[in-house]
């Protein structure tokens, strides 16, 4: 194979890609990137090199430190309950036995199509002081005296995680409900044959033969989960207190309420090496198929 | 034995029911809270519409900008839409026929620039779209659409093209037909369902956006949809449930008709192509 003259051939089909990666994706990328070395000057809107400074004064912000806790409590609560709830909605919809199992997942997934912004207003609305929950919690009894989840500093983060699960569960569950559908039921027979429970044939046949999807997914949805913003900045936006917020929206403050540019940059490139590890791990499993070809 | 499975297969559907309805239920609320007045919600928060009371509609459309930011939305998000399908067919084509040297190196660019945080981002482009004039406009929200729909997309239809056998259009070329002809003619009629995956995915991802068009777009004649609604929402005082909840289901609509229409195509399309 000669690959010298096969890019020859590609040529053509290539270059507007390339052209197009490099205008919007590449170019604005390094910008974005160098920009975190420089800082505001006082004199007027110049901006001076000032090195890796912006990245030692973050490292002196309480502020971020906070905003950092939060975003690893943020994604890991998310995805891992996103994980855990879409593989039972995945393998409720995959029982011959449940009726209209079409019709239940076309519904299922709608909050996918839903506006995060859209999605917010309503949690807003349902979780206000005396809003719809609220009212369910007090006529059953299940809380005689439910907070205000949204203004409560103790709440507030559970309650945006909610509402980005209630968003983010239906990507999770089609693509498990995929990787269930993909399993060959005659390894389920030969199991049954042999006497597994089901329980065994969860650990033994399910989860190895999704091993694969599951990886994909749950990078995917970690990285996706890590720079939210829109549900958030709707929900509480960071509040009360601090006390939701998180790096998207911490680096969002910087750069366009206090105009600090080069410091919201910072805050974007230290998210960018902390997703290092599961992209590393994305691009790995989903590569491992483009070579396999 | 077999009383205990009639037991668990009406307990498997009534999960099921049950599932659905608690999914539903927050846009179920929304669409009736759209239908009735904000001193009514605000009274009795899980009421049903007294009457088909659409005052709330006539008001937003009267009142407010809704109706340039709706059509600033479907401006935006159609041009998104067509750019992104015409951009990333030929290049999920190429990633998926020719083994090019820096094959490897743009795949990996593709997929890891989902991670680019949007701050980076917006930080990168505001001088550039400044300088160009297109700060403030539509057609620089679309250039910011095109840097996260692009990659993504490319990625998704190459894995399309993957599934399509590369011996038809080889048997085409064979006979006489070139390869932008077999690619024209043979692969993208039979990628059409992908090209629907693809389209879906960047209809959804553009009419949804929030955080581009927040920092871009400055006065409110421009907004989008999402836009209006956050500003709407945060204009301090009262919240006008109704007006909100009316605005937010007009929102709401297309993306899922959209949804409901197309999710064939984008789930296989998703499962065959990005995730497998």
């Amino acid at each position: 194979m000669n690959s010298f003259r096969e890019t020859k051939k590609a040529f053509p089909y290539l270059l507007p890609l390339i052209i197009i990666i490099a205008v919007v994706s590449v170019y604005p990328f390094v910008r974005g990137v160098l920009s975190s070395l420089y800082g505001s000057s006082i004199f007027g809107n110049a901006e001076r090199f000032v090195g890796i400074s912006n990245f030692k004064a973050l490292f002196n912000d309480d502020l971020f430190w906070l905003s950092l806790r939060n975003n690893l409590i943020w994604v890991v609560c998310c995805v891992s309950l996103e994980f855990v709830f879409g593989l039972l909605i995945a393998s409720l919809l995959n029982l011959q036995c449940v009726k209209m199992r079409n019709l239940f997942r076309a519904l299922v997934l709608l909050p996918w199509a839903t506006p995060p912004v859209v999605a917010g207003l309503v949690w807003r609305y349902i979780l206000a002081t005396n809003g719809p929950l609220n009212i369910i919690l007090k006529t059953t009894g299940l809380m005689s005296n439910p907070p205000s989840w949204l203004i409560t500093p103790g709440y507030s983060l559970t309650a945006c995680v909610v509402v980005n699960i209630w968003l983010g569960l239906p990507f999770m569950s089609i693509m498990l409900l995929a990787g269930l559908q993909a399993i060959p039921s005659d390894v389920y027979e030969a199991a049954r044959m042999d006497g597994a429970n089901a329980f065994q044939k969860f650990c033994h046949i399910t989860m190895p033969m999704m091993k694969s999807v599951i990886a994909v997914v749950v990078t995917l949805m970690c990285i996706w989960t890590f720079n939210t913003f829109d549900v958030v900045y709707v929900l509480t936006n960071g509040g009360p207190g601090n006390s939701s917020l998180i790096l998207s929206l911490y680096g969002y403050q910087n750069v366009f309420a206090y105009y600090q540019r080069g410091y919201g940059a910072s805050i974007g490139v230290i998210s960018l090496l902390i997703l290092l590890i599961p992209v590393s791990m994305y691009i790995r499993a989903l590569l491992k198929e483009v070579e396999a070809e | 034995m077999k009383r205990k499975r009639r037991f668990l297969i009406v307990i498997a559907n009534l999960t099921a029911v049950l599932t659905v309805v608690l999914i539903l239920s927050p846009l179920l609320l929304l669409f009736l809270n759209a239908f009735r007045q904000t001193s009514e919600i605000l009274k009795k928060p899980l009421g049903l519409p007294r009457s088909f009371y659409l005052g709330n509609f006539s008001h937003i459309f009267a009142r407010t900008s809704f109706t340039d930011n709706l059509k600033n939305s479907l401006l935006t998000t159609i041009i998104t839409v067509f750019l992104c399908l015409c951009a990333t067919t030929p290049a999920g084509y190429v990633l998926s026929r020719f083994s090019f040297i820096g094959r490897r190196v743009i795949i990996i660019w593709l997929l890891a620039s989902q991670a680019f945080p949007g701050v980076l981002m917006a930080v990168g482009f505001i001088n550039v779209l400044k300088s160009l004039g297109l700060y403030n406009t539509l057609p620089g929200l679309v250039v910011l659409y095109m840097s996260f729909t692009i990659p993504f997309c490319s990625w998704l239809l190459k894995g399309y093209f993957d599934q399509i056998p590369i011996s038809i259009e080889e048997a085409a070329m064979i006979d006489g037909c070139t390869r932008a002809r077999a690619m024209y003619k043979i692969v993208i009629p039979l990628a059409i369902p992908g090209l629907i995956a693809v389209g879906t995915f960047a209809f959804m991802l553009a009419w949804n956006e929030f955080f581009f068009a927040l920092v871009l777009l400055q006065d409110s004649k421009r907004y989008t949809l999402p836009l209006f609604l956050a500003r709407f929402l945060g204009t301090g005082g009262a919240v006008e449930w109704g007006y909100l909840c009316a605005a937010s289901t007009l929102c709401v609509l297309p993306p899922i008709f959209i949804f409901l229409a197309f999710q064939k195509y984008l789930i296989s399309g998703l499962t065959k192509g990005a995730i497998k």
